[in-house]
């Protein structure tokens, strides 16, 4: 039955003297492992294309929806991070396979007559390979490919005469942006795609109509075919590598870095197979530069093309031709060379280390926030919204440069780590002009409470630590709260004020819901409403919008459930709790 | 001379040849299969909600209203807090309150009120509807679907609800 159908398949298509014309192709030589990169190529092309497909079935090329739409493959879509994993790591196996094919033609002497369109059309492949590389990076818009391109791109602005011009059409106007991700979509699902295709079947093609080149010496009675003894061995190779890359797919880290932000601080590097030409860059100041970016690559693939016209020889010896292989040899040893020190650089800059903790920070935060879901306004308004990373960014441009918090910034006022917290509140009370307090602030007129006795302290602890409480915040102690309250009311109010009374004696700062929200926006955007004339801080209101302040207070006050920087000096405080005060006794 | 191997090797290699394409193949089919089928694994999600449409005052009893429903929604990635999900047909009868999902059972296309004959009507096929909702006519295999009104501060609530299209019992789809 099978067989009839088949043969009426045979009659009509006539498949298998095409299967057996390109399964049957005579190996003058002999099958060789030597030959199997290309088809590891053409296998690592077809994941590709494959996984490609799929990605496209779930992005969006849009600066709002492109991490998004990344984010949900790899974290929402079943098989999705999979799927991108294959995608990602192919691409790096596909440059690897690429370089050992190129130099396994170069050595065998492939590239002589009459294979010389052979090895031209696999120059333009490789650049289309790089085009494919580059386009791919900047898709999930992330800080990464958002920079790294952004860098490239300047490059090609760098190009004499028309470099402008062809950096304003890779960009898609004056700004880099939306026209770029769609310019640099089409590029890569598009157009690369397509000429590679055409490309390589016009490779294969002149391939299989000049035969692979046997080694110099080989023995040329010995013949094999394609089916299935270099078949096999393709098979096998192709296997492997694509064994290799599902298994860095499968083990590998979510690739995916914080949104693309334009404004956000960010050290970019190239993705490792263009690590060498970046390295390059740093040893090329001013004019020089050039040299790295356009002349020097310009050189070497000039070189790559002109080698079947340089080598002219009739031996493929690779003794007889050192000097025409040793500029590729030169050109690999620099390659490695480079980007082992540009790995090597970066492992020894303390900069950039912290750099990568800090990017590595925000792209955790954001995808735990896209987890609840992403606002219309894409994943930077997403970010604009979180209180921990708007509420930071504004905190380190804003405040940092008088106030510490883990840290942090300068010394000039109250370190925030901790503050509204037990510990900072009860270590105010102990030594107010501690450094870390209000020692080096005008605000210095309070004397040290411990005094009071540690039982004391610990309640109008409680009660000012209380003041900040809200719905959702682990509870605190009520009772003691109260004790607080009534030591608050004898002991402090003479100096402070607390809901619009005390102060008789001294001015001294208003705590009414101290280090509440309310509180601390009053402190940011008027710091004279609570230290009056003690008051050295500069009133924000008008300067930060009062989205960023409420964003930097929510931030802030998270500090309440942190651990403080410096404990508190219990020792400061009277051994033997002192009696419970008489009432007016000034302090 | 021909150094071709024996007829047993060349079979054994052609089967690693096809094993080692077949796993290749599996690598990339088995996520990108379950990538395809991933809509297939995921629950439904939040199905029906009650969405506030407007004064109890602004309804009357003669003919239905359509009121546009908006709500929160996550699609996919994009999370919004007002979308239009839907259109309901919302009338007064005495002291209750007539609230008809307006997508036909149909097909899914919204239906219209025909106020000279009092009835719903559907633009693409033909179904029809009394003011209750009740069939009377067309390819429709139920009546249009009714949702559960309540009053609250003096305005309408819906709890609005999408079934599934062509089936007769009502399947909530969302």
């Amino acid at each position: 039955m099978l067989t009839k159908i088949t043969d009426w398949l045979d009659n009509r298509t006539g498949y298998r003297a095409m299967m057996a014309h390109a399964l049957d192709e005579e190996i003058v030589g002999g099958a060789r492992w030597a030959y199997v990169f290309g088809s590891a190529l053409l296998a690592i092309f077809i994941c590709q294309a494959v996984t490609g497909l799929l990605l496209m079935a779930t992005y969006v090329p849009s600066t709002e929806g492109a991490w998004a739409s990344v984010y949900y493959i790899q974290h929402k879509v079943a098989g999705g991070a999979m799927v991108r994993g294959l995608h990602h790591y192919g691409a790096q196996a596909m440059m690897i396979v690429l370089g050992v094919h190129l130099m396994q033609v170069a050595i065998y002497g492939a590239y002589k007559a009459p294979r010389e369109v052979t090895w031209w059309i696999g120059i333009g492949l490789l650049h289309i390979v790089q085009g494919l590389a580059l386009t791919g990076y900047l898709l999930p818009w992330d800080q990464k490919g958002y920079w790294a391109t952004k860098v490239a791109t300047n490059i090609a602005g760098t190009i004499p005469v028309v470099g402008p011009q062809i950096q304003t059409l890779i960009v898609g106007g004056g700004d880099y942006g939306q026209a770029t991700l769609t310019r640099f979509y089409v590029l890569h699902v598009g157009v690369l795609p397509a000429l590679l295709a055409l490309i390589v079947v016009a490779h294969v093609a002149m391939f299989r109509r000049n035969g692979a080149t046997p080694p110099a010496g080989a023995d040329l009675t010995k013949k094999d075919r394609f089916w299935p003894a270099q078949m096999f061995r393709d098979v096998a190779f192709s296997a492997l590598v694509v064994g290799a890359v599902a298994l860095l797919a499968a083990g590998g880290e979510s690739h995916l870095d914080a949104p693309a932000d334009p404004s956000g601080d960010y050290h970019p590097r190239p993705e490792w197979y263009f690590l060498f030409l970046f390295q390059l860059l740093k040893y090329l100041p001013g004019a020089l530069e050039l040299l790295g970016t356009i002349i020097l690559p310009g050189l070497a693939v000039g070189f790559l093309f002109m080698l079947p016209f340089l080598d002219k020889g009739q031996s493929r010896r690779v003794r007889d031709r050192l000097p025409w292989l040793a500029p590729i040899f030169a050109g690999v040893l620099g390659i490695v060379g480079l980007t082992t020190q540009a790995f090597s650089d970066d492992a020894h800059d303390p900069v950039y280390q912290a750099s990568t903790v800090r990017s590595k920070e925000r792209a955790e935060r954001a995808i735990a926030l896209a987890g609840s879901g992403i606002p219309v306004g894409g994943p930077l308004e997403m970010l604009r919204r979180d209180p921990m990373t708007r509420g930071a960014d504004v905190y380190t441009q804003q405040c940092s440069s008088c106030h510490i918090l883990n840290g942090e910034g300068e010394r000039e006022a109250p370190d925030h780590t901790g503050f509204g917290s037990r510990d900072w509140i009860l270590g105010v009370l102990l030594d107010p002009d501690a450094d870390h307090y209000f020692g080096t602030t005008e605000i210095s007129d309070m004397k040290p409470m411990g005094k009071l006795g540690l039982p004391a302290l610990k309640a109008v602890t409680e009660y000012l630590h209380s003041l900040g409480h809200e719905k959702n915040d682990p509870a605190f102690d009520a009772a003691l709260a109260e004790q607080g309250k009534t030591v608050f009311s004898n002991k402090c109010m003479r100096c402070h004020v607390m809901d619009g009374e005390g102060a008789e004696i001294f001015d001294g700062p208003d705590l009414t819901d101290y280090a509440s929200r309310t509180w601390i926006e009053r402190q940011i955007k008027n710091p004279e409403t609570h230290y009056g004339e003690l008051n050295d801080m500069p009133k924000f209101e008008g300067d930060i919008d009062d989205h960023d302040i409420r964003m930097v207070t929510s931030y802030l006050r998270q500090q309440r459930f942190a651990k403080v920087a410096t404990p508190p000096k219990l020792s400061a405080a009277a051994a033997t709790p002192a009696p419970e005060p008489a009432k007016g006794e000034d302090e | 001379m021909s150094s071709e191997p024996s007829q047993s090797r060349r079979s054994f290699l052609g089967m690693l040849s096809v094993a080692g394409s077949a796993v290749i193949g599996l690598i990339v089919a088995v996520p990108g299969a379950s990538y395809v089928i991933d809509p297939l694994l995921r629950s439904a999600g939040k199905k029906g909600r009650w969405v506030r449409l407007g004064d109890l005052s602004t309804f009357g009893e003669d003919h239905p209203v359509s009121v546009p429903v908006e709500g929160e929604q996550t699609d996919a990635w994009t999370k919004s807090d007002k979308v239009r999900l839907g259109m309901v047909w919302i009338r007064k009868k005495g002291d209750k309150i007539v609230a008809l999902n307006a997508e036909c059972p149909h097909l899914g296309c919204k239906v219209g009120y025909e106020r000279d004959h009092k009835k719903f009507a559907c633009p693409c096929h033909e179904s029809s509807f009394s003011q209750e909702g009740d069939q009377l006519g067309g390819p429709a295999p139920r009546s249009l679907d009714p949702l559960e009104t309540r009053v609250v501060d003096g305005k309408v609530e819906v709890r609005f609800v999408r079934y599934r299209a062509q089936v007769k019992e009502r399947v909530e789809v969302g």
